[in-house]
C-alpha cells in the first residue's frame, strides 16, 4: 500500500518552492521594514537614502517620533486642524470597535429572530439578504454620500455607525448556521422557566454561539482596522491610523527621504493591536470556515 | 431523568402564560427587535440605489445646487469615451477586464496551495499561517513597504551593483500596473485559505484511503476525488470574485493615490471620480457607469453560475 507521504510527487515539490518562495518574500518584506525603522533618520539621509544598505546608528526614537511626525490636517472646508497619530490610533478603535459591534449586533439579531422565532416576515428577510448578495448594485457610492449629507451626518462617526447597523452578508448566514444548529430545547426549557424574550435572546441563545461570535468580530474588527478607503471617504474629520498613514504616504511628504524611516515606524505601531489579536486568537481565527458545501 | 421531571414540574407556568399570550409576546420582540434594522435596510439600500438611478439620469447644476434631470445624457457621454481608443472609461474597463483575466491565471494555485496545506505537505503548517498573515497585517502596510522596496531597492541594487539605470517600476508607465497587479496576486494567494482548506478537510477520509490502497497518487487524488467534491466551495467563490471583475482588481489607490493615469481600472475611476468630484458635478456621471456595470455584471454572473453548476463533475444526469 502506497502512504500518503510516498506518493507526494512533483506536484508537492513545485508547490513548496512557490510556498518557500513566498515565504521569502514575506519576511524580506517585513524583515526590511523592520531594519529600516530602527535606522536614525540622519544616517539614512547620510547614506545617500539607499535604501538596501545596513543602518550604522540604530535606534528605537522613529518609534516615539512617529507619534510627532505623522500628523493628517483637516481641509479647511471640513473645519481645518491637525490629527496626530495617537488621535489616529484612537479613531481607528471607535471606528472599527463601534461599527463592528453594531454590525454584528444587527447581524446576529436579525439571524437568531429568522431562526428561532417563526414569522412569515422571515421569508422577506431571506429574500433581502439573498437578492443583496446575488444581484451586486455598482455605483452607489454618490448617493450615499448624498443621503449622509441631507442627515447632516457626513464625514462623522455617527454617520459611519448608521451606515454599519445592517444585516446581510457571509457573516450573516454564518449566524444563521450556527443558530439553526441549536436545539430549540434551550429555548423551550426557558419559556418554561418563564424567561422573557429578551432574556432568551441575549442571556441564553446569545452565549451559546459565543464563539461563533467573537470569532466573526474579531475578523471584521482587524478588516476594518486595516481599511483605509471607507474613512477616506466617509470619515474625513475623524481620519483613522489606516487612512492617516495613507494620506502621509501620498500627500505628507513628497521626498522619498522625508520621515520615510518614521513612516515605516508608524506602519508597525499600527500592526500592532492586530499582531497581538492575531496571537492570542489564532486557533479560532485559523478554524476552518465552510462557505458553499462539500458533495458526499 | 431528573431534569425531565424537572421540566415536567415546570410545565403549568407555561399554561398560565398561554399559547395565545406567548405568540403575542414573541411578535411584539420580533418587531421591535427588526424595526431598526429594517428602517436602516430602507434607507441605505432601497432609498440609496434608487437615489442613484436616478442620478443616473440626472446633471447637477451648480446654480441652482439642484439635479436636473437629462434623460440618457450621462449614457451618451460614456458611450462616447467608450467608442475612442483613447476614452478614460474605456481603459479603465480593458485595465479591469485585464486584472480579472490575470486573476483567471492564479485560480490553480489558489486550489492547489490549500490542498498541499490539507495534505500535510512539508511545512504547512507555517505556510498556512503565513499566508494567513497579510489580511491580519494590513495589505496597507504590506503594500507600502512593497512600494517603497521596489521603487528604492530594485533601482538603487541595479544601478551599484550592476551599473545598469532602472526606472522605478511603480513610476514607469509600462511596467507600473503589472508591479501593482503582482502585489495583489502575490499577497493574495492566500486570500481563501482558510474556506479552501475547511471544504478539503470534508472530503471522506475512507473515499481517499480507498483511492490510496488502489495506487492513487496525489496528483490523482486532487483531480479525481478532492477537487470535484469541493467544486461547490470553489463555484461559490469564483463567483464573489466575479462580482468584483469590474470594481476590484489592483488596489491602485494605495500605489498612486489619484493619479494613476492610464493604469486606472473600473473601480478606481469610480472611486476617484467620487473623491475628485466638485460639489456634485461627478456624481451622475459615477452613478450612471455603476448602472450600467450592474448591466452588464448581472447577466454575466447568471450565466456563469448556471454554466459552472452544469459542469459540476458531481452532477447525475
Amino acid at each position: 500500500m502506497k502512504t500518503v507521504k510516498k506518493s507526494f510527487n512533483i506536484l508537492f515539490i513545485v508547490l513548496f518552492i512557490i510556498l518557500a518562495v513566498y515565504a521569502i518574500s514575506l519576511f524580506v518584506l517585513l524583515g526590511w521594514g523592520i531594519i529600516k525603522s530602527l535606522q536614525s533618520e540622519m544616517d539614512f539621509i547620510l547614506q545617500g537614502g539607499k535604501a538596501w544598505s545596513m543602518p550604522q546608528d540604530w535606534t528605537i526614537d522613529n518609534y516615539l517620533i512617529a507619534f510627532e511626525s505623522i500628523k493628517y490636517t483637516i481641509p479647511l472646508d471640513l473645519g481645518g486642524g491637525d490629527v496626530y497619530f495617537d488621535e489616529m490610533l484612537l479613531n481607528s478603535v471607535i471606528y472599527a470597535g463601534v461599527c463592528t459591534l453594531l454590525t454584528v449586533f444587527c447581524d446576529c439579531s436579525v439571524a437568531y429572530l429568522t431562526t428561532k422565532i417563526n414569522n412569515k416576515f422571515n421569508r422577506v428577510i431571506n429574500f433581502i439578504v439573498y437578492f443583496k448578495m446575488l444581484i451586486p448594485l455598482y455605483g452607489t457610492m454618490p448617493a450615499n454620500i448624498k443621503l449622509l449629507t441631507n442627515l447632516g451626518v457626513m464625514d462623522s462617526f455617527m454617520g459611519m455607525f448608521l451606515m454599519t447597523f445592517c444585516f446581510g452578508g457571509t457573516n450573516f448566514l454564518l449566524f444563521q448556521a450556527a443558530f439553526k444548529s441549536l436545539s430549540n430545547d434551550y429555548i423551550e426549557a426557558a419559556i418554561i422557566d418563564g424567561a422573557s424574550q429578551f432574556s432568551i435572546m441575549f442571556k441564553i441563545c446569545f452565549p451559546l454561539i459565543r464563539t461563533t461570535i467573537g470569532v466573526l468580530f474579531i475578523t471584521l474588527f482587524v478588516t476594518r482596522w486595516n481599511d483605509y478607503m471607507t474613512p477616506l471617504i466617509y470619515l474625513r474629520k475623524n481620519p483613522t491610523a489606516a487612512y492617516g498613514l495613507h494620506y502621509l504616504d501620498q500627500k505628507g511628504n513628497t521626498s522619498y527621504h522625508s520621515y520615510i524611516v518614521n513612516k515605516i515606524a508608524g506602519f508597525y505601531i499600527f500592526i500592532i493591536p492586530t499582531l497581538l489579536i492575531f496571537l492570542f486568537a489564532k486557533d479560532k481565527l485559523m478554524g476552518n470556515l465552510t462557505v458553499g458545501g462539500v458533495k458526499g | 431523568m431528573k431534569e425531565k421531571n424537572e421540566l415536567t414540574a415546570m410545565k403549568p407556568r407555561k399554561k398560565e402564560r398561554g399559547f395565545n399570550s406567548l405568540r403575542r409576546e414573541q411578535n411584539i420582540f420580533y418587531w421591535i427587535m427588526i424595526v431598526l434594522p429594517l428602517i436602516q435596510f430602507v434607507m441605505f439600500y432601497i432609498y440609496v440605489n434608487l437615489d442613484s438611478f436616478l442620478l443616473a439620469f440626472e446633471e447637477y447644476n451648480p446654480i441652482s445646487n439642484k439635479f436636473d434631470f437629462v434623460y440618457f445624457k450621462n449614457f451618451q457621454y460614456i458611450f462616447e469615451d467608450f467608442s475612442r481608443p483613447t476614452g478614460a472609461i474605456r481603459k479603465a474597463f480593458n485595465n479591469s477586464v485585464l486584472a480579472f483575466g490575470l486573476g483567471l491565471l492564479m485560480q490553480p494555485l489558489n486550489v492547489l496551495i490549500p490542498y498541499y496545506v490539507t495534505k500535510k505537505g512539508v511545512g504547512s503548517e507555517f505556510f498556512k499561517v503565513l499566508l494567513f498573515l497579510p489580511s491580519i497585517l494590513s495589505s496597507m502596510v504590506l503594500g507600502l513597504l512593497y512600494k517603497y522596496m521596489v521603487d528604492a531597492v530594485i533601482p538603487g541594487i541595479a544601478l551599484e551593483y550592476f551599473n545598469k539605470e532602472i526606472m522605478p517600476p511603480l513610476y514607469n508607465f509600462d511596467s507600473r500596473f503589472m508591479t501593482a497587479w503582482i502585489f495583489g496576486a502575490w499577497f493574495g494567494i492566500g486570500g481563501n485559505i482558510l474556506v479552501m482548506t475547511g471544504a478539503m478537510s470534508q472530503v471522506p477520509v475512507s473515499c481517499v484511503e480507498a483511492a490510496h490502497i488502489d495506487g492513487c497518487s496525489a496528483t490523482r487524488e486532487f483531480f479525481a476525488i478532492t477537487f470535484p467534491l469541493i467544486y461547490p466551495t470553489w463555484v461559490t467563490l469564483f463567483i464573489v470574485g466575479l462580482v468584483g471583475m469590474f470594481t476590484g482588481g489592483p488596489d491602485l489607490y494605495l500605489f498612486f493615490g489619484e493619479t494613476s493615469d492610464s493604469v486606472q481600472t473600473l473601480g478606481y475611476y469610480i472611486n476617484v471620480k467620487t473623491l475628485t468630484s466638485i460639489a456634485y458635478a461627478s456624481y451622475p456621471e459615477v452613478s450612471a457607469i455603476g448602472l450600467c456595470v450592474t448591466l452588464i455584471t448581472t447577466p454575466i454572473l447568471m450565466f456563469v453560475r448556471w454554466f459552472l453548476n452544469r459542469l459540476d463533475p458531481n452532477q447525475e444526469n
